[in-house]
């Protein structure tokens, strides 16, 4: 190979590498948004439908707000994960279960619920 | 936008404006009841206190289409009918259930629930027919569903029309019955964190997932409730079931421990619940979903 | 005196091997104390009618454990760690516990809190 090629070469094998990479963080930051949707539909779990309506989700309940807009609604995703983890704090007597306080949801499905809620 | 509209009920029903019992005018639970009437006033303008008895149906007129196709060939008639027998069968003795509750099968359902000065405890229809077995030497009934919910049914059926009238003496130890059915009513519970009122006061009206929640004036009027869900999980279509099989379903489904058919905290859970349709009309058994 | 030490060695390992042990895994005794426990707990938040669902509750199917057969069983917290235990996997049945031990202590002070719930019309 000519020395122009060989830079070639590496120049094309260090674009891949760097793509391959990035590909795979978006692949990894996807997976925690589709966990999330996951978790949050699943009736045994979130069971988000069974009060808001949520795009993608059929027959939902009406007794929660439609979960659009979130990030001007919660710019602050901490915020967003307190209100998930325990709704109780903002309001007593809200009807939302207390995920995280009462531990119907782990930590971990908590983050990843808040990932795609956060993206509605 | 579900819309809200007032329903001309059949002739079973009344077309009156009595919301609240003339007796026992001003006691704790007619005060309770007209309260939570009023509540409802408000939430569902063009529904009458008396449209009520047919609960989420009220609200919604395709579902009322629904509810009004069900009740035509009515599912829970065969099981009635099944109770009307075992009802009017003699028991070994040579007894019958007449013996325990009278002649007029129209004035039984609507003696209960009432407060029993004597055992000091709020005593249900289905106790009695329990206790009615025993104490001619028969094998109870098992207070959820089969032949208990049919002969409840059959009584049921024999006061429709009937007014409810449930009395809170004023007796210390029988408010506090009332006031514990009361408590539980509004108590949040279960891991899921919900009270009766949570879905059936603050949110009736509204949607969880599919289903319209219905409020809790008129919510008695109708049980034994000839219910959709337990139809299809028995071979026989038999979809008839008690009060308290709802109650136990109820505190199941925001996973908290049911309390067992007929305890103490059921009972006292009646007392206060049925009082809260003082007024209206008996109309069960009904199909609901 | 070479004696002595290779008794003394063998007692030093022994101890050490037994007490290592101990430490990296629970045993039967634990277990029945996390058990009583659990059921203190379970029966603080009962005596407010506050337990929940699926801590105890012989009708509950909430919970999946799979014994070492591989049969699935569904059951409440409590009888899922019974399982566990009865396959010697002391270490799920204490994970088990935990959270019924922790629904207890969660459903007597909801309960409490709920003491003067009523209508807010």
């Amino acid at each position: 190979m000519s020395k122009t090629n060989q830079r070639l070469a590496r120049m094309l094998s260090a674009l891949v590498i760097s793509t391959g990479l990035l590909s795979a963080e978006a692949i990894a930051a996807d997976s925690a948004v589709e966990q999330g949707k996951a978790i949050a539909f699943d009736r045994k779990k979130g069971n988000c439908l069974g009060c808001h309506a949520i795009e993608g989700g059929k027959l939902p309940g009406t007794i929660g707000p439609p979960l659009i807009a979130m990030k001007a609604r919660y710019p602050d995703k901490a915020k967003l994960r307190a209100q998930i983890y325990d709704a109780t704090k903002a309001n007593p007597y809200t009807p939302m279960p207390p995920f995280g306080k009462h531990k119907a949801l782990s930590d971990k499905e908590i983050d990843l619920i808040t990932e795609f809620v956060h993206t509605l | 936008m579900r819309k809200y509209f007032s329903v001309l009920l059949a002739a079973s029903l009344t077309l009156g404006v009595t919301t609240v019992s003339a007796d026992n005018h001003g006691s704790i639970n007619n005060k309770d009841a007209k309260a939570l009437a009023d509540y409802f006033d408000k939430k569902f303008p063009g529904v009458t206190t008396n449209d009520l008895v047919n609960g989420a149906y009220a609200l919604d007129e395709s579902l009322f289409m629904q509810f009004e196709a069900q009740e035509e060939f009515p599912r829970y008639e065969d099981f009635v009918a099944q109770g009307e027998e075992f009802y009017n069968t003699p028991f070994k003795n040579g007894k019958g259930f007449a013996d325990c509750f009278g002649n007029d099968t129209s004035s039984i359902r609507p003696r209960y629930p009432h407060w029993d000065k004597k055992k000091q405890t709020v005593v249900t229809l289905e106790g009695d027919i329990n206790k009615c077995l025993t104490d001619n030497g028969e094998k109870p009934l098992g207070w959820k569903k089969g032949m208990m919910a049919y002969v409840s049914g059959y009584l049921s059926m024999e006061a429709r029309g009937k007014t409810i009238n449930v009395v809170v003496p004023n007796d210390p130890k029988a408010i506090e019955a009332y006031n514990k059915g009361k408590s539980h009513f509004y108590r949040k519970r279960g891991q899921l964190n919900l009270s009766c009122a949570d879905c059936h006061v603050y949110q009736a009206g509204m949607y969880v997932r599919a289903d319209l929640l219905s409020p809790t004036v008129g919510h008695v009027t109708h049980f034994p409730v000839f219910r959709q869900k337990w139809a299809g999980g028995s071979d026989k279509d038999d979809g008839l079931g008690t009060l308290h099989r709802r109650y136990g379903g109820c505190n199941k489904q925001v996973r908290a421990k049911p309390f067992k058919a007929q305890s103490e905290e059921y009972r006292n859970l009646e007392f206060f619940h049925a009082s809260m349709s003082n007024g209206l009309k008996f109309n069960g058994p009904a199909y609901r979903k | 005196m070479k004696k002595l030490t290779k008794l003394s060695l063998a007692i030093t390992t022994a101890i050490m091997m037994t007490s290592s042990l101990a430490i990296a895994a629970p045993g039967k005794a634990e277990y029945d104390k996390a058990v009583a426990a659990a059921n203190a707990a379970l029966d603080k938040a009962a005596s407010v009618q506050g337990e929940w669902r699926d801590s105890r509750w012989k009708k509950s199917t909430f919970v999946k454990y799979k014994t070492k057969d591989g049969k699935t069983i569904k059951s409440s917290y409590m009888g899922a760690a019974a399982a566990a235990a009865a396959d010697g996997d002391y270490a799920s049945a204490m994970k088990f516990l935990e959270t019924a031990t922790f629904q207890g202590n969660m459903g007597y002070e909801q309960a409490m809190g709920q003491k003067n719930a009523g209508p807010r019309l």
